[in-house]
Formats: C-alpha cells, structure tokens, sequence
C-alpha cells in the first residue's frame, strides 16, 4: 500500500510538480502585495464629506420617465460633479439625464478629466483622457464606453471612467497588474484571468488534494518507520530496564500495540 | 545519492510542519474551484424577474418629498411588493415611500419582512424562523444593523438577510455559502476576520510551502532520475 502510494505520489508531483511551485510562488506575491495598494486605495480621495442635499426645482421622475425613450428599470438621484443628475439604467446599460432640464449629460473628455482629478491624490500628472473602444483586460467584466486616464506617479496608477454614468470603474496600478498577473497563474484562466471555476484548474486542485493525502499517508507511515527503527536498539536494554524498575509499560510494547 | 537523501529530509521535515495546512489549501482550493461562484452567491435561490418602471400613474415630485423628508439627499424609484416606491435618503437615513401616494412603508415589520422574503425565495420551503437583529451577524458583518433575518426550512438552509429600512435584499446565504467562507478562512489562514490576504501567518507559511514545493521538484529530479539509471 504504501509503495503504491509513494508511486502515486510521485507520478501525479511529477504531472504537477510545477503548478505547485507556481501555487506557493504566486500566493506568497499576492500575500506580500499590500491589498490596499492593489485596490489602489492609496491614490484615491477621501470623499468622506456629507453628501448634498437635493436641490429644489428639479423636474420630476415622472417627467423624466414620460420623455424616456425607452423602458427604465432603474431611476436614481446622482451628482455629477457639481451637477445633479437622474441616472436611468436598463438591464446592464445606464444613462445620464440632468435633473434641470431632462437633457442628456454626455461624460466628455472634459468632464472624464475633471472626475479623475477629483479622485486623485498624488503627485501624477494626469494625461488627457482616452477613450476606449472596447474594454481592455484592465476593464474586464465592465460594460460600455470607458475614459482611461493615466497619472505619471510611481505606481502608474491609470483610472478607469464610465462614459455612461461617470463613476470610477476601476483604479489600477503596478501593484494590481502584478498581482494579476499571479492571479492568473494561481487559478490557472490564463485568458480572461477571472474564471477560477475553469476545469483546468478543478482537475489541477484534484491531483492536488490527491498529493495531499498520499503525502499524509507517506507522512505517518515513514515517520513510524523511523521511530520503530530508532527505538528498537533502545528497547532491547535501557529502556526495558527502565520499565523493570519503575513498573510502567515501556515504549517497546506501546510500539507493539501499534504494528 | 546523498543530495537525493538531503532532497527527501527536507521534503519530509517541511511536510511534518506545514502538511496539515497544505492538505487544507488543497482541500480548500478544490471547493473554491469545483462550485460555481454563481452557485454560491446563491443567484439562484431568489427570482429576478425585473419589470420596467411604470408611467402610468402619476409619482410624487421630489420637492413635496423634502417638504416631509427635510435635508433630502438621494431618491431612487422601485418596484417594491408588487408597488413603485421611493427609497429615500436623508444622509445615512433610509425610508421607503409609495410613489405615489408618499405614505410610508418603512420600517418593515414582521409581516412585511415575511411576504417580502416569501416573494423573493425560488424554493418553496417553508420560513423556519425570521427574527429583527440589532447586530449584523457574522455571516453578514459588512451590512448594516438593524436587519431582518429569515431562515427557510430547506435543506441547504437558506438564510435572507432583508433590510427594514430600505426594503432591499442585503445578503443571501446557505451552506455551501458558508462552507466556501469557512474553507476561505483556511485558505488565506485570517481566522478573525476571514479576509485579511497580509497577515503574516499567511505569508510566513507561504514561504515554507514554496519551499514545499521546490524540494518536492528537486525530490522529482533524483526520484526519477536515479530510476534511469537503474
């Protein structure tokens, strides 16, 4: 049995053998990696002040749904910079409607730029805001238009603008792109990085836990080996005096229990 | 033979102090990989069935609101029970009104708690218990307190978590939910908190399994190696 398992143990680590360096390896990055910094909290606003009051004078919801185009699921009070604003959203796409008037806002490059400063705390310049014509793996999982601006600070810290809302969808940097990169290595979805329920990597933690146990059993029975074989000499004269003198059961005969 | 002996030592001794917690990251790693996500949201224990906003009666203007709701800060429109309301927010404060009347509907009480949970489960199990916690248990310690909890009497013992304030969904749980966050636990190694990646527990131990690791390839090298040669 235990020369099997010792068999097993080795051809599946020999199959494996490199996926685990880059487990360890790649947890022990992303454990290292301040989870702060990824997330990019470091370069960003404290925007803590007491959110406004809603002014007075507005149009209504009703208006702003009677002049929709298009079904609304969602109708929500927002303040675009210093504007107040209906934000309107149907299944996973979202638009601006301003809360004077009913026109549509429009995120431009203008405004893109102005949101990015606001929420930037650091020594980076900003560059002028890009648009994205599809989102980029930086963006993935998000939907739309998207304004990227880029900051020259140390951590190359880039935010990432909805076209549609405003809001900041994401705020990468240095520590997030190599962490990602290790987040790739770790759940094994070397394409889009994010599905870790991906059948490679369940047959991988698979073999994986297989090593584990094999390597339990190989554990027990090798460090029982050495015990019986380092205790054996013993047992033939001190420590069967020992048991002689003081009365007690000696270590021998405990070991013979367990063969 | 003697850097295979060394190779094979340190493996084993390495194994004596971290095998336990290896055996748990691979245990954990092959949960966290082998159920969908989805899965254990638990998207599919509540209806999502999302219906456009209505036009058809008029709504309340959000001046007459703050007339009653002074220092108005936010209002969102929703269907709420089969009604459109407005969730209302005065700083840190939720109410939710019907939109058009503005009678208000919140804090919600038990029966409101009730029918609002039974709307939104897909099973059709029973509710065991539903009960107004004043602390955020902590299978839910990010939301906020005071909160509905109601437990079904499934098997998977779903658990919705409703807010009294705002009417809205705050958390779904069930067991596999709470097996993941058990083996997440083990996995990242923060028993308090369940999600700090840098602790030093967690980054100390990483090293020694990369080490672990290392010695078990170079193990590789003279296991296989000295076969060969055989």
């Amino acid at each position: 049995m235990t020369r099997w398992m010792r068999s097993m143990h080795k051809w599946v680590g020999l199959v494996l053998a490199v996926q685990f360096v880059l487990w360890m390896a790649s947890g022990l990055v992303m454990s290292l990696l301040d989870h702060e910094r990824v997330e990019g909290e470091h370069h960003r606003a404290n925007h803590a002040q007491a959110a406004k009051t809603w002014p007075t004078g507005t149009l209504s919801p009703s208006q702003v749904l009677a002049a929709a185009r298009r079904p609304v699921e969602g109708l929500e009070t927002r303040w675009v910079r210093d504007q107040p604003v209906y934000r309107l959203s149907e299944g996973s796409s979202v638009w601006l409607v301003r809360a004077a008037d009913g026109r549509p806002l429009r995120v431009d490059a203008v405004m893109a730029a102005a949101i990015a400063a606001a929420d930037y705390v650091g020594e980076g310049a900003a560059s002028a805001p890009e648009p994205l014509a599809r989102p980029t793996s930086e963006v993935r999982g998000h939907e739309g238009p998207i304004w990227r601006v880029a900051f020259r600070d140390a951590d190359d810290t880039t935010l990432y603008i909805s076209a549609w809302d405003g809001r900041i969808l994401e705020r990468r940097n240095r520590s997030w792109r190599l962490f990602d990169v290790f987040w790739m290595l770790h759940i094994m979805d070397y394409g889009k990085r994010e599905n870790f329920n991906n059948p490679l990597v369940i047959m991988a933690a698979s073999g994986g836990l297989w090593i584990a146990l094999s390597g339990v059993w190989l554990l027990v029975t090798s460090f029982r080996l050495v015990a019986r074989k380092r205790l054996a000499p013993l047992s033939s004269d001190s420590a069967h005096k020992k048991t002689r003198l003081t009365g007690q059961p000696g270590l021998d005969e405990n070991l013979k229990q367990n063969d | 033979m003697k850097p295979a002996f060394w190779a094979r030592r340190v493996h084993k001794w390495i194994a004596l102090f971290i095998g336990v917690q290896a055996l748990l990251w691979m245990l954990s790693g092959l949960y966290m990989t082998a159920i969908s996500i989805d899965t254990i949201h638990g998207d599919h224990l509540v209806h999502r069935d999302v219906q456009p906003l209505s036009t058809s009666q008029p709504l309340l203007h959000p001046d007459a609101l703050a007339q009653q709701y002074p220092g108005l800060t936010s209002l969102r429109l929703k269907r709420f029970m089969g009604k459109q309301v407005f969730e209302l927010q005065q700083g840190n404060t939720f109410t939710i009104v019907d939109a058009r009347t503005g009678a208000r509907m919140s804090p919600l009480n038990k029966p409101m708690a009730r029918s609002l949970a039974e709307s939104l489960y897909v099973g059709n199990a029973p509710i065991r218990t539903i009960e107004l916690l004043d602390d955020a248990p902590q299978e839910v310690s990010n939301r906020p307190a005071p909160i509905w909890r109601v437990e079904f009497a499934d098997r998977n013992e779903t658990t919705l978590y409703l807010s009294p304030h705002s009417g809205e969904l705050l958390a779904k749980r069930h067991d596999l939910w709470r097996w993941f966050d058990l083996l997440w636990m083990l996995h990242i190694m923060d028993y308090d908190e369940r999600s700090d990646v840098n602790n030093l527990l967690l980054r100390t131990t990483s090293i020694i399994g990369l080490m672990f690791a290392l010695s078990g390839l170079w193990l590789l090298v003279y296991s296989f190696g000295r076969r060969r040669r055989a």
